[in-house]
């Protein structure tokens, strides 16, 4: 018995967790795919089995498409943006610049703000009748516009540069752990080399930190699907609904128009779309370590 | 035997300290009435119903979505507060469906005869009461700032034409013509006015009620869209996603000419110190149409069963529908009283309006309580896209029409 309990250790310790993951996690991504192969309306029914009826709804829905459409491109943006300047912060810090302190406390303090809170900055800094352009103005150049929040076409740049400013920091102390971790000698045998300090960091350093790579992607990711707080605080899906994302979406089918077989789809198609690109990306990390 | 002696003994100690009636209970209601103005309207209510000898258990919850989802929570888990703020009509009757509520028609025998028949009709789940009725706010009114327009030479606009036609006088004074809060809730109330001024009642009933594909598809449609693209002109940059009573202070503070909002916003005006009706014009907009778009803040009775809580129910019922109740109620909040029989002095110019509309049969409840949520919100979704974009009113209509279609 004693035995017994010795060698499972490992196994009755996690049990537990598992065993709430498997409810809270899968068990309810399994009701939410069964709810959204229904015409539940403001609470879950079963009795009404219509297939994949919402989801041909849902991609009939022009919301949904910018909402979907929104999601890659406010990814991909918000991606490209906070890590390349992420990474080019870490590189001048790692300079052995003094007062380094004082500048890393500069990029990592806005991470200490909630995502409303940093919405609500934004929305007064770029609302053009109080905000940047306002002061511009008075600072006696008329003709400056930063309409970025209120035309639909550049919304968006709006929220990444709101979502940048909250991330940076934590992609920055990430990737300026990682410089420092690399091992001095590589520097020193580079300059014995004569090599100039650019191409140390395209072709020795940065490929080095491919690890350190794929944990801000996987950190980003997961900030950009659960991207609601932001959404609603900075522009609240507006102007129009130009700036709506899916989880903006979903909320508002379930709770404002009471319709949860559609909300529940767009629920599920989110997470098989997380699933498409993460799979193969951990899978590939993982496969390459192993 | 000693529980015997307690009750008989409690019983007796409420008989010496209270003049109460047999049946003194607790009332709990769940409201979302949180503000300044409207807790100084719901003590009204509240003092009332202390007199009745029951007792009020107050349950304030911020925001509207949130007191209905506590609500709901609470009759999902067996524990129903005695009564709840609760939208009338299509919400009330999803509820009234899942067996969740209690006829209230002993003491409703007279409502018929005083209550506008729309408010009645959608109070009652299969022709019994189960919902009192506290107040009416009107949403398609066209409010302007008097000083603004005598000084442009602006009458108050009686149709969208006229105040379209005002709109080069006023911006070469330096007013913004329309104040407009770019959110969709607020554009939607301008929205139906254009469609009361291009078809009628008629048109806005099949359009925002019946979600009519051929209503949806027609020549009307295209010139409500061609007028509803105007607006984009007549308001200012900073329009998108600001707030209502931000707004307001616009109209307010002579900024802005005109504003198409509930009358709600009278809250914002006597706060300024302007009178509604003199500083501030009021006009049911359009003119003439014979429609005033409304919606009623009401109270639906949950399906207790307790003989205590029910008598507390109907005591509330009763209360909520008294006369002078109603008139302290509305004055209070800025909202007009559903009872058509009670003493109008004392209201404001605007608010009289808004009685005569009743009186005539001119209410028209807000598509919201009437129509398929995800309908409507797909008509809703569209309009507000269609005004932040540069589609054109043919496009507009067309992709109205297919979301709309997609929902069905």
């Amino acid at each position: 018995m004693r035995r017994f309990f010795q060698r499972h250790v490992s196994q009755i310790a996690l049990s537990p967790s598992l065993a709430l993951i498997a409810i809270f996690l899968y068990g309810f991504i399994g009701y939410t795919v069964a709810v959204s192969t229904t015409t539940s309306k403001a609470f879950p029914r079963f009795d009404n089995f219509v297939g994949l009826e919402q989801y041909w709804r849902l991609f009939h829905t022009p919301r949904w498409h910018v909402a979907f459409t929104n999601m890659f491109l406010f990814g991909g943006l918000f991606l490209l943006v906070t890590i390349s300047l992420g990474l080019i912060i870490a590189i001048l810090i790692d300079q052995r610049i003094r007062a380094e302190s004082f500048f890393r406390s500069i990029v990592m303090y806005p991470m200490a703000m909630s995502f409303v809170v940093t919405g609500i900055i934004w929305q007064w800094l770029l609302n053009p009748t109080l905000g940047i352009e306002v002061m511009v103005h008075q600072l006696g150049f008329e003709s400056f516009r930063l309409d970025w929040l209120t035309n639909p076409n550049t919304v968006i740049w709006a929220l990444v540069i709101a979502a940048f400013w909250q991330g940076c920091g934590l992609v920055m102390a990430l990737f300026l752990a990682g410089l420092r971790g690399i091992d001095e000698d590589i520097w020193k045998a580079a300059a014995v080399d004569g090599i100039p300090a650019w191409r140390v960091y395209v072709f020795i350093v940065i490929p080095m930190l491919a690890p350190v790579f794929l944990t801000v992607v996987v950190l980003l990711s997961l900030s950009i699907v659960r991207a609601f707080d932001l959404v609603v605080a900075l522009t609240n899906g507006g102007p129009g609904v130009s700036s709506d994302l899916p989880s903006v979406f979903m909320f508002d089918m379930a709770f404002r128009r009471t319709n949860l077989g559609l909300s529940a789809a767009s629920a599920v198609v989110m997470l098989g779309t997380v699933l498409a690109i993460l799979i193969p990306y951990l899978y590939a990390e993982t496969r390459e370590r192993a | 035997m000693f529980n015997k002696f307690g009750v008989l003994g409690s019983v007796m100690a409420l008989a010496l300290t209270t003049t109460a009636p047999a049946f003194a209970g607790t009332a709990e209601v769940i409201h979302w009435w949180t503000s300044g103005g409207e807790a100084t309207a719901l003590k009204v209510l509240v003092d009332a119903y202390q007199k009745t000898g029951n007792t009020w258990k107050d349950n304030p919850v911020a925001g509207g979505e949130a007191a209905r989802m506590v609500a709901r929570t609470r009759i999902l888990g067996g524990d129903p507060p005695t009564s709840m703020q609760w939208q009338l009509g299509a919400p009330l009757v999803a509820l009234a469906e899942e067996g969740q509520l209690n006829d209230i028609d002993a003491v409703a025998k007279d409502w018929d005869k005083v209550l506008p028949k729309v408010i009645a009709d959608n109070a009652k789940f299969e022709g019994k009461y189960v919902s009192a009725p506290i107040d009416i706010h009107g949403h398609t009114w066209l409010w302007g700032n008097q000083a603004v327009l005598d000084d442009a030479g602006v009458a108050m606009p009686k149709s969208w034409a006229e105040l379209i036609a005002s709109a080069d006088k006023l911006r070469a004074k330096g007013y913004i013509p329309l104040a407009l809060g770019g959110q969709s809730w607020q554009e939607i109330f301008v929205f139906e006015t254009v469609l009361l001024e291009v078809g009628g009642r008629d048109f806005l009933t099949k359009v925002t009620y019946d979600l009519d594909d051929t209503a949806l598809r027609s020549p009307e449609m295209l010139e409500a869209f061609k007028l509803f693209a105007k607006v984009r002109d007549l308001v200012d940059p900073g329009s998108p996603g600001r707030d209502w009573n931000i707004t307001g202070g616009m109209l307010i503070s002579g900024k802005a000419a005109y504003m198409i909002m509930g009358d709600w916003l009278k809250g914002e005006f006597v706060a300024a110190g302007k009178v509604p009706g003199k500083d501030i014009a009021c006009e049911v907009f359009p003119a003439g149409k014979g429609t005033l778009v409304f919606g009623t803040d009401s109270f639906a009775m949950t399906a207790v069963k307790d003989e205590g809580q029910r008598e507390a129910q109907l005591a509330l019922a009763s209360t909520i529908m008294d006369p002078v109740v109603q008139r302290e109620f509305s004055l209070r909040k800025g909202s007009i009283p559903p009872r058509l029989d009670i003493d109008r002095t004392g209201f404001d110019d605007c608010a009289q309006k808004a009685m005569a509309e009743a009186d005539a049969g001119h209410l028209f409840l807000v598509p919201d309580n009437v129509t398929d949520a995800t309908g409507i919100g797909a008509l809703v979704d569209q309009m507000t896209t269609f005004l932040h974009s540069s589609q054109t009113p043919e496009e507009g209509v067309t992709a109205m029409a297919d979301a709309i279609a997609a929902t069905r």
